[in-house]
This record gives C-alpha cells, sequence and structure tokens, in this order.
C-alpha cells in the first residue's frame, strides 16, 4: 500500500471556484450522473491515453516547455495529449499499489467519495448548446447493487460539507460534452488521515448513457498533480519506495515549469462511469 | 408425573394442540328465522366478523354485543360500521389484498442478483408494503374507485424501490407518497414490483405467469395447467428471436399450447417493458420492445393502456365481489351464491367501487351469517 502515497496529497480542503456563465430560458431536463467507479488511465497497446491537452503544446522528448515529456495520442488521434501518470501504470500494476483502486472504490461505496454531475436544462441528449453543468460531492453511503457497485437510480442529498464546482454553461455535441478548467478533489480518509487526490486546472469530458434508462454514461478528467505535494507524501510516508519513486515523479513531471526550467505538476488522468440519481427535494 | 413444572407442560401442550386453540370453529346453530337453515353462533359471527374485518379477534365491544345478543339481534350491521370505521380495518385489508395477490410468495422472492443489479433482501418486504400502502389509501383515506388501483400514477416508494422505478425517492426514510411520471407506461398495481417480480422467473420475465395472473386473480377466469407432455421450455434468444414475444411465438402458433397461451401470453407481452424484478426497459437484447395487445379485442399500447383496458372491464368488478365474498365466507363460491354475488357486484358498482362499502355489504350479506352453502332464489 506505501505505493499509495504516489497519487495522494494533503491539502485542506476549501472552496473551488467555477467559471459560470448565464443559463438559457428553456429549463429543460435535469439528469444527475453519479460516479460509480474512478481509475487511473492507462495507455493502450499503441501508447496511447485519453486525456486532454492541458498545456496546448504538443511536445516532444527534446521539448524544454514540457520538461522533455512527450505527450501522447488519444485514441481519437488527437495529438497533445498530457498524460504522464498513465505511464507508470504498468510499472504500478505490478506492485501493491494495485490496490489503491480498490481502496478508491470502497471509499466511493462507502460514500465518501461519492461525486455527481449534474446537469440542468438538457433538452437534446447529443446535441445542446445550452445546459449548465455543475460537479457535486454527495452525501453517502450509497446502497450498492448485486455488482458491488452504487446502485442505479438512487436519490442523494448533496454533501453540505463538500464544495460545489460550477462548470458553467456547457455545450452537448454528439452525446458528449467538454467543460473545465477546475481543481479537483477527491477526499480520502485512510486510516484516519484525510488526505486530497488533487487535479489542478482539470478538464472533465462525459459522454452521456445512450438512452436515460437506468444504463451509465462515461468520462475522464485530467489535470495536473503538485509534484512537490506528491513528493512531500511519499517522504512523510516513510516508504521503502520513496528513494526510487521520487526521482521517477520528478522525472516525469511534465507541466508548469517553473523558472528554473523544472515542472512542478504531473499530468494524471482519471476515468470514471456513472449511474443515473436524483437529489432529494431541497 | 410428581412434578408441578412437568405437569405445567402437559397442561400448556394440551392447550397448544386442542383444536379449539387451533381452529375457528363454526359449528353454528338452527336458525329461528330460517327452519332448516344453520346461522352461526353470536360467538361464531363476531369471530367471523372480526377477522375478516380485522384480522384479528374480536374486541371487548364486540365480544359483548355476542354476549347480550345483540349482534344476531340488530345488532351487526352497527358492528360492521364500527369495525370498519376502526383503524385496525386496515389490518384486514392488508390481509384481504395479502391472500388475493399473493404478496406472501415476496419473502421468498429468488430473482437472480447475478442479472437483477437491484435485487436484494429487502426488495420484497418493500414491494409488497408499496402496494399495501396504496390500497390502504385508496380504500381508507380516499374512499375512491377501487379500479383505479389498476391505473393510478400515485404509490409509495422507499429508496429502494424508487431506485428500481428509476424515480427521485420521495422521503429519505422509509415511504412517502410520490406521482409517477406522465411519460413512463408505469401505472398502477401492474406496474408495481411485487405484481411483476412474484410473476416472473428467477432470470427472466415470464409473459405466461403475468398473463395468467390477471386472467386468474383480476378476471377469475380459468387457465388450465399444461398437459405433462407439452415442452414449456421457451427458446433461448437468437439473431432472429431477440425479444420475449419472438421466442415465444411458438406458443401461439402450436395448437397444443394456443388454447392456453393465447389467454395469458398477450396480456404478459403488455408489461414487457418491465424486466423480472420490474425495472423499466425499453430494449431487449437490442431489439425495441413491442408492449402492444389486446384483452379479448379491447386494444392497448403499452401496460398503461392495459391498466386502463382491465379498469374498464366489467370483469375486474365482478371478480373483485367474488374474491372478496370467499374470502369472507373462508370457502369458494357455489351455485346457490352465485344471485348474492350479482346482488354484490351491483351494489359495488352502485357505491362507486368503494370498496370499503364492498367489505360492508359482504359483512352483511346472508352468505357470511349462514353455515354451510347457501340457498337463495
Amino acid at each position: 500500500m506505501s505505493m499509495l502515497w504516489l497519487v495522494l496529497a494533503c491539502r485542506p480542503q476549501e472552496e473551488i471556484p467555477g467559471g459560470g456563465e448565464p443559463g438559457c430560458d428553456d429549463p429543460g431536463e435535469t439528469e444527475v450522473a453519479i460516479f460509480r467507479t474512478i481509475t487511473f488511465a492507462r495507455r493502450d497497446g499503441e501508447g496511447r491515453s485519453r486525456g486532454f491537452d492541458l498545456d496546448g503544446l504538443d511536445s516532444d522528448a527534446s521539448d524544454p516547455q514540457g520538461c522533455f515529456q512527450a505527450d501522447v495520442q488519444s485514441p481519437d488521434g488527437e495529438p497533445g495529449i498530457d498524460s504522464a501518470f498513465s505511464a507508470l501504470m504498468p510499472a504500478l500494476d505490478q506492485t501493491e499499489a494495485q490496490g489503491l483502486e480498490e481502496l478508491m472504490q470502497d471509499i466511493i461505496n462507502a460514500g465518501d467519495a461519492l461525486f455527481a454531475l449534474e446537469l440542468r436544462g438538457v433538452n437534446d441528449r447529443q446535441d445542446d448548446r445550452c445546459v449548465q453543468a455543475r460537479m457535486l460531492q454527495v452525501a453517502g453511503p450509497p446502497m450498492l447493487g448485486t455488482d458491488g457497485l452504487p446502485e442505479p437510480g438512487q436519490t442523494y442529498d448533496p454533501d453540505p460539507d463538500a464544495p460545489i464546482i460550477d462548470l458553467g454553461q456547457v455545450e452537448i455535441a454528439g452525446g458528449t460534452l467538454t467543460a473545465g478548467p477546475f481543481d479537483w478533489a477527491v477526499p480520502l480518509d485512510i486510516l484516519g488521515t484525510h488526505l486530497d487526490l488533487l487535479l489542478d486546472e482539470s478538464r472533465i469530458r462525459y459522454t452521456l448513457a445512450a438512452s436515460d434508462d437506468q444504463g451509465g454514461g462515461q468520462g475522464y478528467i485530467g489535470g495536473g498533480q503538485d509534484v512537490a505535494y506528491t513528493l512531500d507524501v511519499i517522504t512523510s510516508s516513510k516508504s521503502a519506495v520513496g528513494e526510487v519513486i521520487n526521482p521517477v515523479i520528478a522525472g516525469l513531471a511534465d507541466l508548469q515549469p517553473d523558472a528554473s526550467g523544472a515542472c512542478t505538476q504531473l499530468s494524471a488522468v482519471m476515468e470514471f462511469t456513472t449511474t443515473t440519481g436524483f437529489f432529494f427535494e431541497e | 408425573m410428581g412434578d408441578f413444572y412437568q405437569g405445567l407442560a402437559y397442561g400448556v401442550a394440551m392447550v397448544l394442540q386442542s383444536p379449539f386453540f387451533l381452529y375457528r370453529v363454526e359449528l353454528g346453530e338452527d336458525d329461528p328465522d330460517d327452519p332448516g337453515q344453520r346461522r352461526y353462533t353470536a360467538h361464531e359471527l363476531a369471530t367471523r366478523l372480526s377477522y375478516f374485518l380485522w384480522d384479528t379477534t374480536p374486541d371487548d365491544a364486540l365480544l359483548a354485543a355476542a354476549a347480550d345478543g345483540s349482534l344476531l339481534d340488530g345488532g351487526l350491521e352497527a358492528q360492521a360500521d364500527r369495525l370498519l370505521d376502526d383503524p385496525r380495518a386496515r389490518a384486514g385489508v392488508r390481509s384481504l389484498f395479502n391472500e388475493m395477490l399473493s404478496l406472501y410468495l415476496l419473502d421468498t422472492l429468488s430473482q437472480d442478483p447475478a442479472i437483477f443489479v437491484h435485487m436484494g433482501p429487502d426488495v420484497g418486504a418493500s414491494a409488497r408494503e408499496e402496494t399495501l400502502l396504496g390500497i390502504e389509501r385508496l380504500v381508507f383515506d380516499e374512499g375512491g374507485d377501487f379500479r383505479d388501483i389498476l391505473t393510478t400514477r400515485e404509490t409509495f416508494l422507499d429508496r429502494k424501490l424508487a431506485a428500481i422505478y428509476g424515480v427521485q425517492a420521495p422521503a429519505r426514510d422509509g415511504f412517502g407518497l410520490t406521482t409517477l411520471p406522465e411519460s413512463g407506461g408505469r401505472r398502477g398495481l401492474l406496474g408495481q414490483v411485487s405484481f411483476l417480480a412474484i410473476n416472473a422467473h428467477p432470470v427472466s420475465t415470464s409473459v405466461t405467469r403475468r398473463g395468467r395472473f390477471i386472467r386468474q386473480v383480476l378476471l377469475c377466469e380459468p387457465v388450465d395447467p399444461p398437459a405433462a407432455s407439452v415442452n414449456t421450455t421457451i427458446p433461448e434468444p437468437s439473431e432472429e428471436a431477440r425479444t420475449m414475444r419472438e421466442r415465444i411465438a411458438v406458443h401461439l402458433t402450436d395448437p397444443s399450447c394456443a388454447g392456453c397461451h393465447e389467454q395469458t401470453d398477450p396480456l404478459g407481452l403488455g408489461l414487457e417493458n418491465f424486466d423480472g424484478l420490474g425495472s423499466w426497459r425499453t430494449t431487449e437484447n437490442g431489439a425495441t420492445i413491442d408492449p402492444s395487445g389486446d384483452l379479448d379485442g379491447a386494444a392497448f399500447g403499452d401496460a398503461g393502456g392495459l391498466a386502463g383496458v382491465l379498469h374498464g372491464d366489467a370483469r375486474f368488478t365482478r371478480c373483485l365481489s367474488r374474491t372478496v365474498y370467499a374470502y369472507a365466507a373462508g370457502h369458494g363460491v357455489t351455485e346457490g351464491e352465485e344471485a348474492l354475488l350479482g346482488w354484490l357486484e351491483d351494489g359495488f358498482v352502485a357505491e362507486d367501487h368503494a370498496l370499503k362499502a364492498l367489505l360492508r355489504a359482504v359483512a352483511l350479506s346472508p352468505g357470511f351469517r349462514t353455515v354451510g352453502a347457501l340457498e337463495l332464489e
């Protein structure tokens, strides 16, 4: 479990700013997508990864702006994808760190990191230029389905203690929406210690389920992990692998170079699946 | 025996095995007003009335009415009204419909959790409560047309059932009253998990079971069981037959099957938008479900339409009158009671299908007071 500290960073919970715009007049429907699973993005056999071009650069290994970390392509062929952390996943999958995703699922199932993407004013689930979106945490614990994941169609209360991320007005095009940037924090309480899995300046891409039955949607969130925080956590954990991992983490950093040219953030992509949900009447 | 406690144990054992403890004894007595006919004694009638309307033993007032003779001397009507106005009458109605709708089967619901993600140990109890709360509300709080139990969009849901129905839960804890969306096809009893899951297979829907329930329980029409030699296996889904309608087509074309399945399957197919647990679906194995059909020539487009057709079908009214009477009488309807049944049905209709009025009429009917088969002109 010590590898877990690779991706965790301690930071106090704080209000996360949003970027909303005025909404549209047509009320439309409200859809609530509950995150059932959250996993780390991995690269496919051709080295491609889902994610975003977070820094606006299509860096290669010779580009100092990307700290000499080559960007990858998305499965759709989009260049410049920042998903450096995914390069570590084959190695992590061979260690005890593979338990991290199970641990994260346990935390989701316990209701401690249960997220919702709320879409208001949906008039067309395929193409709608005028949808108000926000991400929020919901209060758990959820009822679990026989598949061991939060049961579809449940009704929740928003978590009154968690920040609401206003994604503003977004467009659904071809059944998919993209929004951001925003700072996303997944709160994790592990062995009595509160930690936040942080992705700064994140983007989200979400594909709605094909129908509004209880089927699920899916998507991903990409952002930058603060390298200094990550290294601090690994060091403070006194992990035996820290001496080995810290240089790897620092070496993979690919975003936000400082004055000395050293990148201060490591790009990471989290994939998620959703199911339908509701909020109780206020 | 030589030991006080051993003697006490024998005494208690004797009490517990006594037929007077185990059974409601109904021997009756000669009816002084109708020579040759037997009526229940006052205490037997009190017990009968109390179990019919309250599902429990008579209270002191009813026993007193039996003891002083007033129950048999024109006091039955007042006692029936008193019992029906008492909150304990809700338990009586719950017991009636628990039996009529076989809701006790929800205790052993066995839908396969590998197939039905919502399945859990509490589903059966929640489903029964939804159905019974809705009936209670219609009978005692609304006093409305009981046929609306088939078509109403109002129902009581807890968080579990709301998740199965894919609607917002009306209450954080326990059950709350909610109105189901107009856009969906879920209406009334036939859209409830209780009916849908009981009358399904553990791994799939059953158009035959659901249709048979409608025929036998809601319309009181007999449906013969399949002959022992008939192969009742339904073909597995295939590229050519993805929906249940396509898979069971053989039932409706094979003469050895069609006789019965033509009675049941078209009705069950109208409910195919509900899976084996009761969740809504529009497709099956990727193919769009066609829930249209007809009930003996009355066409419907979907489950909601089927509920509407049944609501207007006089057979439902007749069947309900018959079922309530048989439940109260404790025996199947005899030929000699058909006239009484007709009278009860007419009264039920005249009272705008208010179930409370039917319960009252049954309790006051001669069939309820008379031992054995009733012979009426």
